[in-house]
C-alpha cells in the first residue's frame, strides 16, 4: 500500500492529469478462464519437446534443416569448390559467351551465395549428401535441436515453424 | 510474491520427476497472471502475448536447473520475459519491413484490431500515447505505472540504474500528456 500511495503521489507531481488517469481501468481484457487453461498448455508444450520423435518427420520440408544441421560451414566451402567444378561446366555448354571468364573461385563465391537454388538432389547425385530417407535419426540429441532451433529460429520458414508447433 | 514460496518452488524444481513437475506447476500458477500483463501491455494483441508468454514458460522449463539463486526468481523471470517481448517486437517489425517494403508494424492498429480491448475513449487516447514511446521507455512506464515496481526492482530486472529509470519514467509521464492534450 505504501508503495501504490508513493506512486500515485509521484505521478501527482508529473501529471495530475495522467494521475487521475491511474485509477480506471485500462481497458485491456482475457478470453473467459485464459488463466485457468494456461498452466495446462504450457505443459502440453513442454510434453511436446520433451518428445523427440516430435521433431523427426519423414517430409521433404525437413531436408533443409537436416542439410544444414549436419553439414555446416566447416564443410560448406569444400561443397562449394567440388559443386563449381559440376556448375561451371554446365553453364560453360549453355552460354559460353558469358561464362567465358568465370573463374572457379567466382563460380564458387556464386554458389555460396545462391546456395537456396540448387536442388538437394544435386548434393545427392553427387554424393556430398545422403539421404534424408536413410539417415538416422536415433542419436538425435533434443537438448542439442533445441539449441540450434532457437538459434535459427530467424531463418527458419514460419510455414514450416506453424509445422512444428 | 512471497519469498518463502518462491523458495519452496526452487526446492522443488531442483528435484527429480513428480516434484520438478509440481515445483513447475506451481511457479507457473504463481507467476502466469504477472508476466502475461508484462507481456500485453507491450505486445497489445492477446494472442501475441499467449504466443510470448508460452515461450518464456518453456525457456524458464528448460532453464530453471541453471538458476543459481543470485537473483530472486521473480526478478529472473521478468528479466526473461522482458527480452523475449522485446525479441518479439523487433522481429516483427523486421518482418513486416521486409513482407511489406515498409515499416507497416504499428501497435496503434493492433490496438484497433484487437477484440480483449474494451476501454473508454480515454484509455484509448492513453494507450495511443504510450505507444508512442520508443519500446524501452515504455517498458519503464509500463513497470512503474500499472505494475507499480519500485525502482529497484526495476533496475534489477533491466541492469539499468535507478536514475536512469527515473528520468526516463518522469519523461515518459511529460510525453504522454503532451500527447493527449495534443488529440483532446
Amino acid at each position: 500500500m505504501e508503495r501504490k500511495t508513493e506512486i500515485l503521489k509521484e505521478l501527482k507531481e508529473l501529471s495530475p492529469f495522467i494521475a487521475e488517469m491511474k485509477e480506471k481501468e485500462d481497458g485491456f481484457k482475457v478470453p473467459e478462464h485464459y488463466f485457468d487453461y494456461l498452466s495446462g498448455s504450457v505443459l502440453e508444450q513442454v510434453k511436446l519437446q520433451r518428445d523427440p520423435s516430435f521433431f523427426i518427420s519423414r517430409e521433404k520440408s525437413f531436408k533443409w534443416l537436416d542439410f544444414f544441421r549436419r553439414y555446416q560451414v566447416s564443410l560448406g566451402f569444400t561443397v562449394v569448390i567440388l559443386i563449381a567444378l559440376i556448375v561451371v561446366p554446365f553453364y560453360r555448354d549453355h552460354n559460353e559467351e558469358n561464362l567465358a571468364d568465370i573463374s572457379a573461385e567466382d563460380a564458387a563465391l556464386y554458389i555460396a551465395n545462391n546456395l537456396d537454388d540448387f536442388e538437394t538432389s544435386l548434393f545427392i547425385q553427387e554424393g556430398l549428401l545422403e539421404d534424408i530417407a536413410d539417415s538416422d535419426f536415433s542419436n538425435i540429441n533434443i537438448n542439442e535441436l533445441n539449441d540450434y532451433l532457437e538459434e535459427s529460429i530467424d531463418e527458419i520458414d514460419e510455414i514450416l515453424l506453424e509445422q512444428f508447433l | 510474491m512471497k519469498e518463502s514460496a518462491d523458495k519452496e518452488i526452487l526446492v522443488l524444481l531442483k528435484k527429480p520427476g513428480r516434484d520438478y513437475e509440481e515445483g513447475f506447476r506451481l511457479l507457473l500458477r504463481a507467476y502466469q497472471e504477472k508476466l502475461y500483463w508484462h507481456i500485453r501491455r507491450m505486445v497489445i494483441d492477446h494472442e501475441d502475448a499467449n504466443d510470448v508468454l508460452q515461450n518464456v514458460f518453456l525457456k524458464v522449463y528448460r532453464s530453471i536447473q541453471q538458476f543459481e539463486g543470485k537473483s530472486k526468481l521473480y526478478t529472473w523471470l521478468y528479466r526473461i520475459a522482458t527480452n523475449e517481448t522485446l525479441t518479439f517486437l523487433k522481429q516483427k517489425r523486421k518482418r513486416s519491413t521486409v513482407s511489406i517494403g515498409k515499416d507497416e508494424f504499428d501497435l496503434v492498429n493492433t490496438l484497433k484490431a484487437d477484440s480483449f480491448f474494451e476501454g473508454s475513449e480515454v484509455m484509448y487516447k492513453l494507450q495511443q500515447a504510450i505507444l508512442q514511446l520508443p519500446d524501452k521507455q515504455r517498458l519503464v512506464f509500463n513497470m512503474r505505472y500499472h505494475e507499480e515496481m519500485s525502482y529497484r526492482e526495476m533496475s534489477l530486472i533491466l541492469d539499468t540504474s535507478v536514475g536512469a529509470l527515473k528520468a526516463s519514467y518522469h519523461h515518459a509521464v511529460r510525453k504522454i500528456e503532451e500527447y493527449i492534450k495534443k488529440l483532446v
